[in-house]
């Protein structure tokens, strides 16, 4: 056989530039004063399915064309640190504040527009506005409709740490809206009780999962009674299965119980792209009606500007407490996993 | 070969050795440890990150229980996993070539499907069946019967090319069959099983789509925890630096263990027995894993689809698209990791000594990482060396051959230890340079082994996740991305297909490898 | 001048010296044979020599050209050597045919057309056809073999026809020079021992090289097919005019088939000469013991006689052979004397000249046997002969032994 080294050589080469030569190579991130070349990239946390019809629709009507990234909030922002100022992203649209935090914490976002910002509420924001809220999403406990009546489902999340829920309850203590919740419940009731918390429920043996979703199979399943999730979840599942094939439903805790919190959902822009017009016109867009009405109708999230109602079946956003705190701070957050360190959750 | 190689009478000089005595030519040296590094860049990653973090906070992370508990975790799994591997593996490749079953054939080739299937999704057929299961036991089996070709495609290998005579001879010095089997035929497939359980071992640890779906709390769980909850790149890194450390010694291990006893060249080989009423137990055993590893799972994803209620149209020119990407990426991934992987095998195949050694372990580093730290290791090398490459498939491919070059290693370097030192020196007398007598003798010989190794890369970079997410060019989805951005939205329905296609397409390389196997052995 | 000298040439693993202060001329188009036990360094003499090994110092010049010297090390591939090796070596997937043309040279242009006789054209494709059975068949089918290698048949497309056509004949050539012109289409798999050993000969003389290094060639083959081959190899080799250095542990074979032996031990040569040399006037009694039978006998030297337990022989004193000892010992030194077996002579025990001796054990091997004699001394020592057939003795007969050439005495010690 007589195939020179070469010629294997060119085979892999041509392979490896075929493959890139059919992909874009990476923009360079914009700098200078506000520009526009009618696009911009986004990294997008949220699933392509639920997300892309909108921006499908931002396309149209904007005439703007957007490059979009998918992949989970938590690896992105971490790929968006790794990055730092080389990223070819100009936007970043996270499914929680904490990783929104990060970000801003590492400078790597630029201060959005008042204009944009004040269309939400505080508590549902960032207090600099480094990153802008954009949908809600409730803390709700989902639990097995065979296994226990709605009535008897707990009110606050300070029953599971009764004796009768040992083992039966879920949680995903390493997922950041359990965590934000966390903080809430620290905020709201104190470090000390706080502490109590956390120490009773690590001592109730609960299951342990590692995100939302495997908690609501698990009740769906009848493998736990009850867990602590966002309410999008269930919705989600909803929509695949069928309402009436739902086993698991959800119970929302009391007004004011720290379980009954409100996480955001957000967008930053990151520093390269401070003037990049089109990415800050899709940012506005997002908060705005078009939006919101959107996130209220595919998504069941909580729209987080005024005037637009909340989904059908959801308590209305006034009457669900966000504590005074925010969201994304990670000084806070830090405290939180050192508590759930402590108590052997993480 | 062995039919030339007839047993030299008791005086004669000792054959050529199957490795040189004296040091390796300093440009092969060069080449392979620059090969090598390549999978030293993830390393030189956590390196720079764990040092950001600062002694103090290092020594508070590592001593945390926590830390400890998720080590402990580890290590039981694997090494569990890694034992039945060994156990189960050697016995079907046993029962594949001492009984005379009927549909042999088949039998070998359906007992390599369990690689078509990624382990998340083998997981998660199993949630389906029973949603109950979960922790330990649960990632222990379903993680071993997805493993365990790795370890029965070899060993099959290595026993067809074993010689009967030893077994023989201990059989007539009044051993039983099963310590016969021990004493006579396990020293000569023994380098091939522990290979194949190195790659079950060194998988096990990286590995993070099971564990997370059977919830048992691993180094890789605590990797994703730091990165997705605490944003906490440090701790991430240090984590992964535990892992680095866990994979080093099993790799030394491996390395200790191999002891190449040199093949005997026996003249017979054990013929298959029939199998008398026994069969169906032969049959069973064989069938564990594909049917654990392949059936149920597909079988669970089918029944979830039909349950869905948004069966949507297939989109038909996405889904090509993505059969299409998965294809090239793959095959790229798979000719660079082979040559990348070439010098590496080449050195550790015929040289000795503490540098080919210190070579060899750094090249498979890269297969115990789990696939986000080698993916953001890359974002850190591509955009300060490369950044012209950031985003393409050129440093897509890279973090692929990273991550699986050391399944290239393995099978290329027996391929390589196999062909005779003595047919390169005759090249060289007869007039061909190093490297034509490389290309035209010792490559060409070893081509099975290469051809291994390139489908193992392929099958393996098919079915990888995390690395993809982060480093594929913007817009490029390959089955794997589809799968995992509709599991993740619960829609069953839409994602059917794609899991369907990634089965499929990932069973074309395991296929080929069942017959490659199979056939490399014949003559 | 030798065609071929090796110069003061050392080689050593780490610590471990294999080869000390190797020096050894070849003559142009002898056959030198370096024989010694295993172990001792000749084939790593012989790799040293073919420059498969790195040499620790010395030189070694083939034809005047420096090969291996202070800063030389001229690639294997670049000497002009051939080499046998001990077990043949063919490469598993070329045919005959192809092993024997595999070093002759292909000029640039025809390297890349050229496609390896009965391969599969065709690049990748034609690779991995090699990995299927049927692809492998279908490399063997003979068809396309032999329209290349036969000299009659058209050669493949080439922009250099000539070249294609020599090297055809070439293998032709060679195949038949070693009586296998009717296998050049088969598998070295579907070769014996002999025939693949004929291959790899051919194999090694087609490029015409200028030196044949053969490591142990026959030591692989059962012993009727080896001394049958052997003789055939070293015909041919001179039939070719070819200068050879052959390795082996075979006493037997070095001396029936070599010009010059060099004996070889621990990493030194002992003695070099012709074959008779090595064999009649061994330097020392463990070249005499390793290059044949000897009978070795305590004596004490008497002006060029010895007295020992066969009587008072006539003897040469060899001490100049080896390092020191150059002239005749004084009379009364004691001295170690060596016969051959078949230097003793048998008569009848009347016979008024001789020793007194009595057959105690015989060792039969057809042409002739070595019988053991008890001599009548008070020592009852034990002497061996080798006799012809015809005049063996029975066990236990009477015999008056005599010893027809000169003893050799050597230093005691």
């Amino acid at each position: 056989m007589r195939i020179p080294l070469s010629v294997a050589a060119l085979v892999a080469g041509a392979t490896v530039f075929a493959l890139s030569g059919c992909t874009q190579a990476a923009e360079p991130a914009v700098t200078g004063t506000e520009t526009s070349d009618n696009a911009f990239t986004l990294y997008s946390g949220r699933d392509e399915a639920l997300i892309q019809p909108l921006i499908d629709q931002f396309e149209e009507t904007s005439g703007i064309s957007v490059e979009v990234r998918y992949g989970n909030t938590a690896e992105l922002g971490a790929l968006l640190l790794e990055e730092g100022n080389a990223t070819p992203a100009q936007v970043f649209l996270a499914q929680d504040a904490g990783a929104l935090g990060a970000l801003a914490n590492a400078d790597l976002f630029a201060t959005l527009p008042a204009e944009t910002t004040d269309a939400v509420p505080a508590g549902f924001t960032s207090t600099d506005d480094r990153w802008v809220g954009v949908t809600g999403r409730a803390r709700v406990i989902t639990y097995d409709s065979e296994a226990m009546s709605a009535a008897d489902v707990p009110t606050s999340v300070d029953a599971f740490t009764d004796p009768s829920w040992s083992g039966k309850f879920g949680i995903a203590p390493t997922n950041a809206s359990f965590q934000a919740f966390v903080t809430a419940y620290r905020v709201l009731n104190g470090e000390e009780a706080a502490d109590e918390w956390v120490a009773a429920v690590a001592a109730n043996s609960p299951v342990i999962f590692d995100n939302n979703r495997a908690i609501l199979a698990a009740v769906n399943e009848g493998v736990i009674r009850a867990g602590l999730i966002n309410h999008y979840y269930w919705f989600a599942q909803a929509a695949e299965t069928g309402e009436a094939n739902m086993r698991a439903q959800l119970s929302y805790p009391d007004a004011g119980d720290a379980g009954s919190i409100v996480n955001v959902t957000g967008a930053g822009l990151l520093s390269g792209a401070a003037e990049d017009a089109d990415a800050l016109e899709f940012i506005a867009y997002l908060v705005g009606a078009e939006a919101q009405q959107y996130f209220v109708d595919e998504t069941y999230e909580y729209p987080l500007v005024a005037g637009i109602d909340a989904p059908a079946g959801l308590p209305e956003l006034d009457s669900l407490v966000n504590p005074d705190l925010d969201l994304a701070d990670l000084d806070t957050l830090a405290d939180t996993q050192a508590l759930l360190g402590k108590h052997g959750l993480i | 070969m062995t039919e030339l190689l007839i047993p030299p009478p008791e005086t004669a000089a000792p054959r050529a050795p199957a490795r040189y005595r004296f040091g390796a030519p300093p440009w092969l040296v060069l080449i392979a440890a620059l090969c090598a590094a390549t999978a030293a860049i993830p390393l030189v990653y956590l390196v720079v990150r764990t040092t950001e973090a600062g002694l103090a906070e290092l020594l508070a992370t590592l001593v945390r229980p926590r830390v400890l508990q998720l080590t402990v975790n580890t290590v039981l799994l694997a090494a569990a996993v890694t034992l039945t591997c060994l156990v189960l593996g050697t016995i079907c490749a046993w029962i594949l070539t001492r009984i005379r079953l009927p549909f042999q054939r088949t039998l070998l080739l359906v007992s390599a499907l369990p690689l078509a299937v990624p382990s998340y999704l083998a997981a998660y057929g199993w949630l389906v069946w029973f949603p109950n299961i979960n922790g330990f036991w649960a990632s222990w089996f379903v993680m071993t019967m997805v493993c365990t070709p790795y370890v029965t495609l070899p060993v099959a290998a290595a026993l067809r090319g074993a010689s009967a005579d030893l077994e023989s001879v201990a059989r007539t010095l009044g051993r039983g069959p099963l310590r016969a089997f021990a004493a006579a035929t396990w020293p000569q497939i023994r380098p091939a099983a522990i290979a194949g359980a190195l790659l079950v071992c060194l998988y096990s640890l990286s590995d993070f789509g099971l564990v997370s779906m059977l919830r048992f709390q691993t180094l890789t769980w605590g990797i994703n925890a730091a990165y997705g909850a605490s944003f906490d790149r440090n701790q991430a890194a240090l984590l992964a630096l535990v892992l680095v450390v866990l994979a080093l010694v099993v790799v030394a291990g491996e390395r200790r263990s191999r002891r190449q006893v040199p093949s005997v060249p026996g003249r017979s080989t054990m013929p298959a027995r029939a199998p008398g009423r026994t069969w169906p137990v032969y049959i069973a055993v064989l069938l564990a894993a594909p049917v654990a590893g392949v059936v149920v799972p597909v079988v669970g994803l089918l029944s979830r689809l039909l349950e869905a209620e948004t069966l949507r149209a297939i989109d038909v020119p996405r889904l090509f698209e993505a059969i299409g990407a998965t294809l090239g990426l793959a095959l790229a991934a798979a000719v660079v990791a082979v040559l990348v992987a070439l010098p590496i095998a080449a050195l550790a195949a015929r040289y000795s000594g503490r540098l080919v050694a210190v070579i060899e372990a750094v090249g498979f580093l890269g297969h115990a990482l789990p696939g986000i730290v080698v993916g953001l290791a890359l974002v850190f090398f591509a955009l300060a060396a490369v950044p012209m490459f950031y985003q393409t498939s050129v440093v897509l491919v890279f973090a692929y051959v990273v991550l699986f070059m050391p399944r290239a290693i393995g099978s290329v370097r027996s391929g390589i230890a196999a062909v005779p030192t003595s047919l390169g020196d005759v090249s060289r007398m007869l007039g061909l340079s190093p490297l034509q007598a490389w290309w035209r003798v010792t490559a060409r010989l070893a081509l099975p082994g290469i051809a291994i190794g390139a489908l193992l890369v392929a099958i393996s970079a098919m079915k990888e996740l995390p690395a993809t997410l982060l480093l594929r060019p913007t817009g490029v989805s390959t089955l794997a991305t589809e799968l995992w951005s509709r599991t993740a939205l619960f829609e069953f329905g839409a994602a059917a297909p794609y899991a369907a296609a990634l089965v499929l397409v990932a069973m074309v390389p395991a296929v080929l490898l069942s017959g490659i196997r199979g056939t490399a052995r014949e003559n | 001048m030798g065609w071929v000298a090796i110069e003061a040439l050392r080689v050593a693993y780490g610590e471990t010296r294999v080869l000390d202060d190797i020096s050894l001329r070849i003559p142009r188009g002898s056959l030198v044979a370096v024989l010694g036990p295993s172990g001792c360094g000749k084939t790593t003499l012989l790799r040293a020599v073919a420059g498969l090994l790195p040499v620790t110092s010395g030189t070694i010049t083939v034809g005047g050209r420096l090969v291996t010297g202070p800063g030389v090390q001229r690639a294997p591939e670049k000497r002009g050597m051939g080499w046998v090796p001990q077990d043949a070596s063919l490469f598993p997937h070329l045919t005959v045919g192809e092993n024997i043309g595999f070093g002759l040279p292909r000029t640039k242009q025809s390297d890349d057309l050229y496609c390896e006789p009965g391969e599969a054209s065709g690049g990748v494709a034609g690779l991995l056809s090699g990995l299927t059975r049927s692809g492998r068949a279908a490399r063997r089918t003979p068809v396309r073999v032999s329209a290349h290698a036969s000299p009659l048949a058209p050669a493949p497309i080439s922009p250099d026809r000539s070249n294609q056509n020599s090297r055809a004949s070439r293998i032709a050539e060679l195949a038949t020079l070693v009586g296998l012109s009717e296998l050049v289409d088969r598998a070295p798999s579907q070769l014996s021992g002999g025939q693949a050993q004929r291959v790899s000969l051919a194999r090694a003389l087609a490029p015409r090289p200028d030196l044949m290094l053969l490591d142990e060639p026959f030591a692989a083959l059962d012993p009727l097919l080896r001394s049958a081959l052997r003789t055939d190899v070293a015909a041919l080799l001179r039939d070719q005019h070819n200068t050879s250095l052959l390795v082996t542990h075979d006493q037997e074979e070095a001396l029936s088939l070599a010009d010059f032996v060099a004996v070889m031990r621990c990493g030194e040569i002992l003695q070099f000469g012709t074959p008779a040399d090595v064999y009649e006037r061994p330097v020392n009694s463990w070249v005499a013991g390793f290059v044949g039978d000897t009978v070795e006998l305590d004596g004490v030297w008497r002006g060029g006689r010895v007295e020992c337990a066969l009587g008072s022989l006539p003897a040469d004193w060899t001490g100049a052979l080896s390092a020191g000892r150059a002239s005749a010992p004084v009379d009364g030194t004691p001295v170690l004397v060596l016969l051959r077996p078949e230097w003793l002579t048998l008569a009848e025990p009347t016979t008024e000249h001789g020793t007194d001796a009595v057959a105690t054990a015989i060792a039969y091997a057809g042409h002739d046997a070595l019988v053991t004699f008890a001599l009548a001394d008070a020592a009852k020592t034990e002497v061996r002969a080798r006799v012809a057939a015809p005049d063996l003795p029975q066990r236990g007969a009477r015999v008056k032994l005599g010893v027809r050439q000169n003893a050799l005495a050597y230093p005691q010690g």
